[in-house]
């Protein structure tokens, strides 16, 4: 039963992963994993809790204070190393990039992972004080455990080892000769068959793809399935059919985007400094032109000779209107500190945003069809 | 038969014993300075010694050759003498190889803090420094070998075969890795190029791994466990096998350090599955250690001698199984350039060096100072907050290693990387590289315990520098005893088990190398790369002096969310005038193989205020400030010299070049300049932040020129 749960909590991640890529995979939901793996930690400190009371209740019947004090120091560590990870939890600041699921979803397999490793620790703890009670009783029967133990590593209990140890000794270190471990033997063959059936998988049969093949692959997918993604959104902003936005929230958001990607060579307030990296973008001037059009060009391909950076990769084109709207509300602020004016004056500041819409609709249209092709 | 009296050499062990205890504490308090250096970057003082670059270099060079180094020595020097009933060779070449490692370990203190670095990892010492470890190495295999011709012991023990491996191995690498054209005293290029120095420097990486924290450390823990433990050995017949397999597979598998980059295919497979192959061999030795205290369990809990050989041991089982995992290309393609390496690493070394070491000091100090071991107490709280450090250590790192893979490779529906600004990958990993420096600074309480606790056990006691010992001589005739196994014969026979080790070890990486090399189809051209100007290859220089490679990859690998982030994934033809190739190993700031490149492209004023203080345009970014190369003036006096080396290694400058090469960077310089005096920033066209900007402007441009052409 713990050992399925385990098995899910292994797999919940490999799930995941596939799910951020492929936007409807089959299988569980990431509620139902989510619900697996609390009750198997829930199961796995109830277990925890009633072994570590047998042993605790044995050990004060007899005189194993030993022990126990081993029980205590890693059920201590155990305690920090949770503390720990809680802590991370807590002080990780997941909230904006990385989404909440994934990272929930970490935290529970560790924790998972950690109680299973105490979970198996106590109970061969409790094996090992249930095997010290029957020792003193005289009688040692043999357990499943020492039954695998034998069959795993074929070897010679330690009553009859003089009969495999080897005739030197070198400085008092004697040796004895036992079998290899089956497992380890078979382990071993296992690896070496791995290797040439990997090997020629990929590099004498076409099966197998490498990495160049791989890429484009994975390049294609994502290509269809944003092409899918795309064709399920409205109305895909470009620069033909950009607008001016003036409603508060798109500003708002517009000087965030500013504030985190744009303020570092523009300065906060958008004059740049004497000597900043880029020119002032609050003064009538414009090297790469003021219109919306030209902003909004200017930010999503970049001008790469003149030192501007594309931004396409990194900001939809929803963000790249709202820091062009953002740019155009801040022109005439003249900051103080800013940097001198550079590029040709630019007229009309704010140009009638309907007129440009207006002027190009049906070639609109077909731009939004080919820049997606393009992509 | 007549016993003969002779005396074992106690103080060399000595001498080594309190270099592996002194140089493992400073080691470890550069790696937490480090450490602390990423979570708070002014603790590098603005000062250029003490940068990220290189102190990390220092630290590593400082654990691995100095602590790990000397305790190597420190065991041999102990387990070699008795295993052999002989007193080493000669006394003389024991004393020059100690004071000769120390010489080179200052060396290092010396030359790494101030620039002076191959830039190769792990092998940055610069080639007078290089000469001289070979030499002292041929030193100390020397001894080793003719204590071996003199012994009194007629088998070879099992552990003297890791230390011939470990002989033969390190030579072969270290030589073949480190050739190097000269250019000047502290300054060479490396021999071979691109793909080529990649190959041939993760070979050399991957088994300084393998055979100098690995095979003599198996030999120590084949005597120390048994000693220690004072129970036979568990299987001799595993011992031959995993000996042997282990050995032969680990040269093969260098290649898992490259996988996914422009390495050709068929090498980067021979690395996965050499890789999964090595995984039994390495669990041989675990198996044999942990078996070999079959019967003694009860006294592990009351020896911390045992129990930190217990944990180190398993530590070895635990990446020994680990890194094989990482080897599969699907797991590397998670944890490759990310802190999941480090924390293996260090479950490696914090666990099985550090541990392996702190229970040989423990089981020698009382020993060779004939007293008790002061306080038991503290070694059971130094076991304690030892294995606290390592988990307080490896968990975050681990952690930090998934959250930013999965960080990077995020994306959102529509098509674009989830976290476009590489710095918001880093800064969200600040709670767990402040754990790690906490466990690795609990990990330091316990080592400084145990110092403390060394002393006052060297205190109570008396040091017997000659240890009287008696033991027949050899005979000259020996008869076999019938029926034996037939590499007890070889157990005899040191020289030819030398040899074999030597073929053993050779067969993997002829077989990688040399085709490499050779075949030139492995590097397909590029026509539009061409060779680094002056000026950038000054600048090249200054970012290897200043070790940017060890936060920075040069390397995209064909992924989605690579080339969306960097551009084109990085091809073979592009590197092939990089000597050394700089592709790094660890992505703590994002890769620059195409900072140049249209993507990535910035002003040269955003290089030069980026430079000057990273956080003015990152707010944020844990990149120390470069102030010194914007003062410092460029030194042009190699720089003739630096284009005849390049030419000697094949970088096609035409010739007569080297005479035109001042005037050309001088030209490319006051270009630079004079842009930045245009976007308002004075600078002179002599600094080193010229040349630099020059170089980083480079990167990645070549291959886009090839496609404007077409």
């Amino acid at each position: 039963m713990m050992i399925l749960l385990i098995a899910v909590a292994f797999l919940a991640p490999l799930k995941l992963s596939a799910s951020s890529i492929l936007v409807n995979s089959t299988g569980l939901s990431d509620e139902t994993l989510l619900m697996i793996l609390l009750v198997a930690s829930v199961l796995q400190v109830i277990a925890i809790v009633v072994i570590a009371n047998v042993i605790k209740s044995l050990a004060s019947n007899r005189d194993l204070w030993q022990i126990k004090g081993r029980t205590k120091a890693g059920i201590i560590t155990l305690l920090l190393g949770l503390t720990s990870v809680q802590a991370m939890a807590k002080s990780a600041d997941f909230d904006a990039l990385i989404t909440m699921d994934d990272t929930g979803f970490l935290i529970l397999v560790t924790l998972n992972l950690v109680l299973l490793f105490t979970f198996l620790y106590l109970v061969s703890k409790l094996n090992g004080i249930t095997r010290m009670m029957m020792d003193e009783d005289g009688s040692v029967p043999e357990t499943f455990m020492d039954k695998m133990r034998t069959m795993l590593t074929d070897a010679v209990p330690i009553d009859k080892e003089a009969d495999v140890e080897m005739d030197h000794e070198y400085d008092g270190i004697r040796e004895l000769d036992n079998n290899l471990p089956p497992w380890w033997l078979y382990g071993f063959y296992f690896c070496i068959a791995f290797a040439f059936v990997y090997i020629i998988y990929y590099h004498f049969t076409d099966s197998g793809q490498l990495q160049l093949e791989e890429y484009q692959v994975e390049m294609q997918e994502a290509e269809d399935a944003k092409q899918a993604f795309v064709a399920t959104q409205e109305n895909v902003v470009d620069e033909n059919n950009v607008e001016l936005l003036t409603d508060a929230s798109a500003l708002t958001s517009g000087a965030k985007i500013f504030k985190l990607y744009c303020a570092p060579c523009h300065a906060e307030h958008g004059g740049s400094s004497p000597g900043g990296v880029g020119p002032n973008l609050t003064d009538d001037h414009w090297i790469n032109g003021g219109s919306t059009t030209d902003i909004f060009k200017t930010i999503k391909y970049g001008v790469p000779e003149k030192g501007m950076v594309s931004w396409q990769a990194q900001l939809n084109p929803t963000q790249i209107q709202e820091v062009t709207s953002f740019i155009m509300s801040i022109v005439g602020t003249n900051p103080d500190n800013a940097k001198e004016a550079q590029g040709e004056l630019y007229e009309s500041v704010i140009e009638p945003a309907e007129s440009e819409s207006q002027e190009q609709p049906e070639e609109a249209n077909d731009e939004v069809e080919a820049a997606t092709v393009e992509e | 038969m007549e016993l003969e009296k002779f005396s074992y050499d106690n103080s060399i062990v000595r001498k080594f014993i309190i270099a592996t205890v002194v140089f493992g504490v400073v080691g470890m308090l550069v790696g937490l300075l480090a450490a602390l250096q990423l979570v708070w970057p002014s603790l590098g003082f603005a000062t250029d010694f003490l940068t990220f670059g290189r102190i990390r270099p220092l630290h590593t060079n400082a654990v691995i050759f100095a602590f790990v180094g000397n305790g190597i020595f420190a065991g041999v020097y102990y387990s070699l003498q008795r295993l052999l009933k002989a007193r080493m060779w000669s006394d003389m070449l024991s004393n020059v190889n100690f004071w000769g490692w120390q010489i080179i370990i200052l060396s290092a203190v010396l030359t790494l803090p101030f620039g002076y670095t191959t830039g190769k990892e792990y092998a940055e010492l610069e080639w007078p420094i290089d000469i001289a470890i070979t030499l002292l190495w041929v030193v100390f295999g020397l001894n080793m070998i003719m204590t071996m011709v003199k012994r009194r012991e007629r088998h070879i023990y099992v552990a003297i075969w890791f230390y011939l491996a470990t002989f033969v191995t390190v030579a072969i690498l270290h030589i073949f890795n480190s050739f190097e054209l000269p250019v000047s005293f502290l300054k060479s290029y490396s021999w071979y190029a691109g793909v080529q120095d990649a190959l041939v420097q993760w070979w050399y990486g991957h088994n300084a791994v393998a055979f100098f924290l690995t095979t003599p450390y198996l030999g120590l823990m084949y005597y120390f466990v048994p000693k220690a433990a004072n129970r036979p050995v568990y299987s001799y017949r595993l011992s031959i096998i995993h000996f042997w397999a282990l050995i032969f597979i680990y040269i093969w598998a260098g290649p898992h350090h490259l996988l996914y980059t422009a390495l050709p295919d068929w090498a980067q497979s021979l690395g996965v599955v050499f890789s999964i192959m090595l995984i039994a061999p390495s669990w041989g030795g675990m198996l044999n250690g942990l078996l070999t205290l079959r019967g003694a369990w009860d006294r592990v809990r009351d020896s911390a001698v045992l129990k930190f050989m217990v944990v180190a041991i398993t530590c070895y089982g635990m990446t020994t199984f680990e890194g094989p995992m990482m080897s599969l290309k699907s797991v590397n393609a998670i944890s490759h350039f990310t802190d999941w390496t480090i924390a293996h690493v260090h479950i490696g070394g914090l666990g099985w060096n550090g541990f392996l070491t702190f229970g040989m000091l423990y089981f020698l100090v009382p020993k060779m100072w004939g007293s008790k071991l002061h306080s038991p107490t503290l070694a059971n709280f130094h076991f304690w907050i030892g294995t606290l450090g390592i988990i307080f250590y490896a968990i975050p790192m681990y952690w930090a290693g998934f959250a930013q893979s999965q960080m990077w490779t995020d994306f959102t529906d529509d098509g674009f990387l989830a976290n476009p600004i590489f710095l918001d990958t880093v800064t969200k990993l600040a709670p767990m590289y402040a754990m790690r420096a906490f466990g690795g600074a609990i990990y330091i309480i316990g080592v400084l315990v145990m110092v403390y606790n060394l002393i006052m056990t060297a205190k109570a006691g008396s040091f017997q520098k000659e240890e009287p010992a008696e033991a027949a001589a050899l005979t000259p005739v020996y008869t076999p005893h019938k029926g034996e196994h037939w590499h007890r014969a070889l157990e005899r026979k040191p020289l030819i088990l030398t040899v074999l080790a030597l073929v053993a070890v050779s067969i993997g990486g002829l077989f990688e190398i040399i085709p490499t090399m050779l075949v030139k189809s492995n590097i397909p051209t590029i026509s539009s790369v061409r060779p680094y100007t002056p000026l950038e290859l000054e600048g090249r220089d200054l970012y290897i002096k200043e070790g940017c490679y060890n936060c920075h990859s040069q390397m995209i690998r064909p992924f989605r969310s690579e080339t969306e982030r960097y551009g084109e994934y990085s091809k073979a033809g592009e590197f092939v005038y990089d000597h050394p190739f700089q592709w790094g190993s660890k992505r703590t700031g994002p890769d620059l193989a195409r900072e140049g490149g249209s993507k990535l492209r910035k002003p040269n004023s955003w290089h030069y205020n980026h430079m000057l203080d990273p956080t003015i345009l990152s707010p944020g970014s844990i990149m120390p400030p470069y102030p010194w190369l914007i003062d410092n003036e460029l030194d042009m006096s190699l720089t003739a010299k630096k284009i005849n080396a390049m030419r000697t290694l094949g970088v096609p400058y035409p010739v007569g070049y080297e005479n035109r090469a001042v005037a050309d960077l001088q030209a490319q310089a006051d270009a630079i300049a004079s842009d930045l005096a245009g976007s308002g920033i004075e600078v002179a066209s002599d600094r080193e932040i010229i040349a630099l900007i020059a170089y980083l402007q480079r990167l990645g441009r070549d291959i886009e020129n090839e496609v404007e052409t077409k």
